[in-house]
C-alpha cells in the first residue's frame, strides 16, 4: 500500500512538470501559430501590406528575432491607445501572455513542435465585399522616390459623371493603394478620404491636383448647404472594407470629388502609386446623421527649440447630448503624449483615449467598441504634450528650431476629431448638429478671435437661422481681412439678398465674378436675382456658361430652362429641361415643366408623354392626375381621361376642376 | 583593442586558408578574391532581398559606393541568408543598385569571418599584405535607432566617415550603437539574442 501511494505521488509530480514544460516551451504548432494568425497575418501575408509573410513555420522562424524585438517593445502589432483608457473596436493590443509566449518561443530556439499547426487564414487580394458598385481611380500613376523623408500628398479622384448621375448613399468603401500593374502596397502607410463637394481642391491647385498636392491635411470648401462632414474614411495597412453602421451611409452627389490624402514611405527603390477606391451603394438614405467635431489648439502651438514638455489644451462643452462613435487623434513628429477625456455634468471623468508614446507612422482612427453616451453639458478635453528637443529622435529639425502649427510635416498640429451622433431632434426642434457646429465655432473664436473658418461658419449659421444682419456683419469682418475672397463676397451678396437689398446683392455677385470669373456660386446667385428683376439676357448668358462648365448641375439646368421660358424661348428651354430630367430621374418636376412647355408649343403627344412620367413618379398628387386627364381628353382618350379625373377626385374630393372636367366628358 | 584586431585578422586568415571561396556571384561563379588587386579597401554591405530596413538603407549604401568607387575602394553587397536565390538577388540588385556588385554568402564564409548579425550591416576591410583586416563593423548610418524608431534622416554616416578615414590614413573611430535590421538566418543556428 505504501509503495502504491508513492507511485501515485510520483505520477502527480511528473504530470505537473509536463504541464510546466508546455507553458514554458511553446512551439509553433501548439501556441505560436494561433497567436501569429490572430495578430500578425492580416498584414503579414503574401501580397499583404506588410513587407514579409508570417503564414508558415519556416517564414515565422526566419523573422523570429524581429518578432521578439517588436512585441517586447510593443511596436507591433501597431496599436497606440493605452490599455484601460477607452474600449475600442478592433483593439490590436497583444495580451501580456501572448507577448510572453513569443519571447519564450524565440529564446528557446523557435521550435516547430510536434503535431500540426492550425491552418493559416486565407486572404484574398480581391475586393473584400465583392465587385464594388463604383470604382474611382487616381487619374495617373505617381512616382515615389527611392529615398528621402516621407511624402504626404493629396490626390483628387474625380467621380465620373457617366457613372454617377444621381445622388447615391455609400454604405461601404474599400481603398486599394495598388492598381493593375502598379504595386504600391509597401509604399503606402496610411490614407484618408475627404469628400470635396465643390471641386475646391481642383480650383485651389489647378496645376497639381492630379499629381498630388503636398500637405498632411487639406481644407475643402463644403459649400453653402449645412451638411457637415460626418464620417471617418480612414485606411491603414490592415484595413479591408470600411462598412458604415446601419442607417449611416454617406452621401455622394454627381460632381463630387474624392480627395485621397496619402502618407507614402520611400522603400529604397523607385515606386509608383495609383490608388483605387471601391464604393458600395445602398438605396436607403441615411436615417442617422453623425457629425465630426474637432478639439484643437493650433493657435497655441509655438514650441521653442529644446522644449521637451510643451503642452496645449482645449475643451468644448456639448450643447446637446451625443453618442461618441470614434476618435482620431492627430499630431505630427513632435507629438509625444495625447490625453482626451470627457467630464460629465456630475463631475465624473470618462477617458476617450490616452496615447503615451505618439507615433504618426501608426496613427489611426479608433472606433469605440460601444457608442459612448454623453449628456448635454459634458465637457470634452484634450491635452497634448510635444517634445521639441534633440532627444526626440523623430524631430524633423536638427538642431531643433521653433515650430508652429502648419500643414507641412515639419510643422505641428494638435487635433482631436470625434465622430458624434447627436440625440435626434424632437418634431419642431432645430437640427442638433447646428448647435454642435455653433459650440465648436465659438470655441475656435475664443482661442483665435479672427479665426477665418469660425467666422465664416458662424455667418453661414446666422444665414441658416434667418439672422441676415448678423451674417452680413460677420462676412464684412471676414472681408476686412481678405477683401479678394470671391466666396465671402458671394456669401455677403446672398445675405444682402435675403435681407431684401437685391441691388447691393447684385453688386456683390458681380464683384465676386470680377475676382473669380469661374466661381459658379456667384454666377448662379446673380442669375437668380437677374431673373427676379427682369434682366433675362444676363441670366441666360451666365447660365449658358455655367451649364457648359458644369453640365451635371441640375439647379443650373433648371434655372436656365426657366430663363428661356420666361423669355418666350420655349424651344431653347427644352434642352436644359431634358438635362435636368436626366440628372434628377426621380424628380417629377422637370417632367411637369416639360409637359407645360410642350403643351404651349402645341406638341400634345410629347406633353402627354411627359405628364404620364409625372404621375409615374408622383402618384398621389391630385392636380397631376387632373392635368393628365385634360391631356388624355384632348388626345381623344376619353376612357383614360375619365380614370384620371376619378383618380384625382379619389385623392382630393374637393378638387373642383377635376369634378368639372369629369362632368364634361 | 590590440587583442580584437588580432582576432579579426586570425579569423580572416583561417577562412582564407581553408576556404578559398568567399561566395558565389549571382551568375553562379565562385568568388575567390574579395576585391581586385588594385583595391586596398573593401566595403561589405550585408543585405537581404526581403528586409525592409536593408532596402530602405540601399540609397545610402549606393550613395557611398558611388562616392568612393573611383578611389580604389571596392564595394560588395553580401546576401547572407540561406534561401536567397541567384535570380532573386539579380532582380533585387537591378531594382536597388543595378551598378553594385552582389554575392551570395551561400556557405556563410563571410558571415562567420565578419561576425555580421543583421541586415543591413557594414564591414570595412583593409588589405594588410595578403590578408584583409577588419577596420569597421557596424551600422551604415544612424537613421534607425531600433525597429520602429528612426530619425527623419541620418545624422551620422558611419561608412562614409570610416572610408574617408582609411583613405586619409587617419585612425578609424570605432563603431557605436547596435546594428538595427533583420537577423541573418543560417540553418541550424539558434536565434542569437
Amino acid at each position: 500500500m505504501r509503495l502504491r501511494g508513492l507511485v501515485l505521488l510520483l505520477g502527480w509530480t511528473t504530470g505537473a512538470m509536463h504541464a510546466q514544460t508546455a507553458v514554458a516551451r511553446p512551439t509553433w504548432n501548439n501556441q505560436i501559430a494561433p497567436i501569429v494568425y490572430k495578430n500578425c497575418t492580416s498584414c503579414h501575408h503574401a501580397g499583404g501590406s506588410a513587407p514579409f509573410d508570417l503564414s508558415t513555420y519556416a517564414q515565422a522562424r526566419r523573422w523570429s528575432a524581429q518578432m521578439l524585438d517588436v512585441t517586447q517593445s510593443r511596436y507591433m502589432p501597431p496599436w497606440l491607445p493605452a490599455e484601460g483608457h477607452g474600449a475600442f473596436a478592433g483593439d490590436r493590443r497583444m495580451s501580456d501572455a501572448e507577448v510572453a509566449a513569443i519571447k519564450a518561443w524565440v529564446t528557446t530556439g523557435a521550435p516547430e513542435g510536434a503535431g500540426k499547426a492550425p491552418a493559416a487564414p486565407i486572404y484574398s487580394s480581391d475586393w473584400a465585399l465583392g465587385p464594388p458598385d463604383l470604382v474611382v481611380e487616381m487619374p495617373q500613376a505617381v512616382p515615389v522616390p527611392a529615398s528621402g523623408t516621407d511624402l504626404f500628398l493629396n490626390f483628387v479622384l474625380p467621380v465620373p459623371l457617366a457613372k454617377l448621375n444621381r445622388t447615391r448613399w455609400v454604405r461601404a468603401m474599400e481603398i486599394k493603394p495598388s492598381s493593375p500593374g502598379v504595386n504600391a502596397a509597401q509604399v503606402t502607410h496610411h490614407a484618408n478620404v475627404i469628400i470635396d463637394r465643390t471641386e475646391s481642391v481642383r480650383r485651389q491647385h489647378p496645376a497639381d491636383w492630379q499629381r498630388g498636392v503636398p500637405g498632411m491635411d487639406i481644407l475643402v470648401d463644403s459649400g453653402d448647404d449645412f451638411d457637415p462632414d460626418s464620417h471617418f474614411l480612414f485606411w491603414k495597412p490592415d484595413s479591408t472594407a470600411l462598412v458604415e453602421p446601419s442607417g449611416m451611409p454617406w452621401r455622394l452627389d454627381p460632381g463630387n470629388d474624392l480627395v485621397l490624402n496619402m502618407h507614402l514611405k520611400p522603400t529604397g527603390k523607385p515606386e509608383t502609386v495609383r490608388a483605387r477606391i471601391g464604393l458600395y451603394f445602398t438605396d436607403k438614405p441615411a436615417t442617422e446623421r453623425p457629425m465630426l467635431l474637432q478639439l484643437e489648439n493650433d493657435a497655441a502651438l509655438d514650441i521653442p527649440p529644446g522644449d521637451a514638455h510643451f503642452v496645449i489644451e482645449d475643451e468644448l462643452k456639448l450643447p446637446v447630448a451625443v453618442q461618441v462613435l470614434g476618435v482620431y487623434p492627430h499630431a505630427h513628429y513632435l507629438g509625444k503624449r495625447m490625453e482626451a477625456w470627457a467630464t460629465l455634468p456630475d463631475g465624473a471623468k470618462q477617458w476617450l483615449v490616452l496615447i503615451e508614446d505618439w507615433d504618426i507612422d501608426r496613427q489611426s482612427v479608433y472606433r469605440l467598441a460601444q457608442p459612448l453616451d454623453l449628456p448635454a453639458g459634458t465637457v470634452l478635453h484634450m491635452r497634448y504634450t510635444y517634445d521639441n528637443s534633440a532627444a526626440n529622435l523623430r524631430n524633423p529639425h536638427d538642431p531643433p528650431v521653433r515650430v508652429k502649427a502648419g500643414n507641412r510635416s515639419e510643422d505641428e498640429m494638435g487635433h482631436l476629431w470625434l465622430q458624434v451622433l447627436p440625440a435626434p431632434a424632437k418634431p419642431g426642434e432645430a437640427d442638433p448638429r447646428l448647435a454642435l457646429e455653433r459650440a465648436w465655432m465659438e470655441n475656435r473664436l475664443r482661442k483665435s478671435p479672427e479665426d477665418q473658418i469660425a467666422l465664416y461658419n458662424l455667418a453661414a449659421l446666422a444665414t441658416a437661422e434667418g439672422d441676415n444682419a448678423q451674417a452680413e456683419t460677420l462676412y464684412r469682418r471676414l472681408l476686412a481681412h481678405n477683401p479678394k475672397d470671391a466666396r465671402t463676397v458671394t456669401s455677403l451678396g446672398a445675405a444682402l439678398a435675403a435681407e431684401g437689398n437685391w441691388q447691393s446683392a447684385q453688386q456683390q455677385f458681380r464683384a465676386a465674378l470680377a475676382l473669380d470669373p469661374s466661381y459658379s456660386d456667384a454666377a448662379f446667385d446673380l442669375a437668380s436675382i437677374d431673373m427676379r428683376h427682369e434682366n433675362l439676357a444676363e441670366a441666360e448668358q451666365l447660365l449658358t456658361q455655367l451649364t457648359a462648365a458644369h453640365p451635371q448641375d441640375a439647379a443650373s439646368q433648371r434655372l436656365l430652362a426657366m430663363a428661356y421660358a420666361s423669355d418666350g424661348l420655349l424651344g431653347e428651354a427644352l434642352i436644359p429641361l431634358h438635362s435636368w430630367g436626366q440628372l434628377a430621374p426621380a424628380d417629377p418636376e422637370p417632367h411637369r415643366a416639360l409637359a407645360q412647355v410642350y403643351g404651349q408649343m402645341g406638341q400634345a403627344t410629347e406633353a402627354l408623354h411627359e405628364q404620364r412620367a409625372v404621375v409615374a413618379l408622383s402618384t398621389s398628387n391630385a392636380s397631376d392626375w387632373n392635368d393628365l386627364g385634360v391631356m388624355e381628353a384632348r388626345a381623344g382618350n376619353k376612357l383614360a381621361a375619365k380614370k384620371d379625373f376619378e383618380r384625382a377626385l379619389e385623392l382630393d374630393p374637393t378638387l373642383s376642376a377635376a369634378r368639372a372636367n369629369l362632368s364634361k366628358l | 583593442m590590440n587583442a580584437w584586431w588580432m582576432t579579426a585578422i586570425l579569423a580572416l586568415t583561417t577562412e582564407a586558408v581553408f576556404a578559398q571561396v568567399y561566395g558565389t556571384r549571382p551568375d553562379g561563379k565562385a568568388i575567390t578574391e574579395l576585391a581586385p588587386a588594385s583595391a586596398q579597401t573593401v566595403v561589405l554591405y550585408f543585405v537581404a532581398t526581403d528586409c525592409p530596413v536593408s532596402n530602405r538603407t540601399f540609397p545610402e549604401m549606393r550613395r557611398v559606393r558611388e562616392e568612393f568607387a573611383a578611389r580604389g575602394v571596392a564595394f560588395r553587397y553580401v546576401y547572407p541568408n540561406l534561401g536567397e536565390s541567384p535570380q532573386g538577388v539579380r532582380r533585387h540588385q537591378a531594382e536597388f543598385d543595378a551598378a553594385g556588385e552582389a554575392l551570395l554568402d551561400d556557405h556563410g564564409v563571410l558571415t562567420r569571418m565578419t561576425h555580421a548579425r543583421v541586415t543591413p550591416e557594414a564591414v570595412v576591410l583593409r588589405r594588410t599584405g595578403a590578408q584583409w583586416a577588419t577596420v569597421y563593423e557596424g551600422r551604415v548610418d544612424d537613421r534607425y535607432v531600433r525597429l520602429g524608431l528612426e530619425r527623419p534622416a541620418a545624422q551620422n554616416h558611419f561608412v562614409e566617415r570610416v572610408v574617408d578615414e582609411v583613405l586619409a590614413g587617419r585612425a578609424v573611430e570605432p563603431a557605436v550603437g547596435t546594428p538595427v535590421g533583420c537577423a541573418i538566418m543560417r540553418p541550424g543556428e539558434t536565434v542569437q539574442r
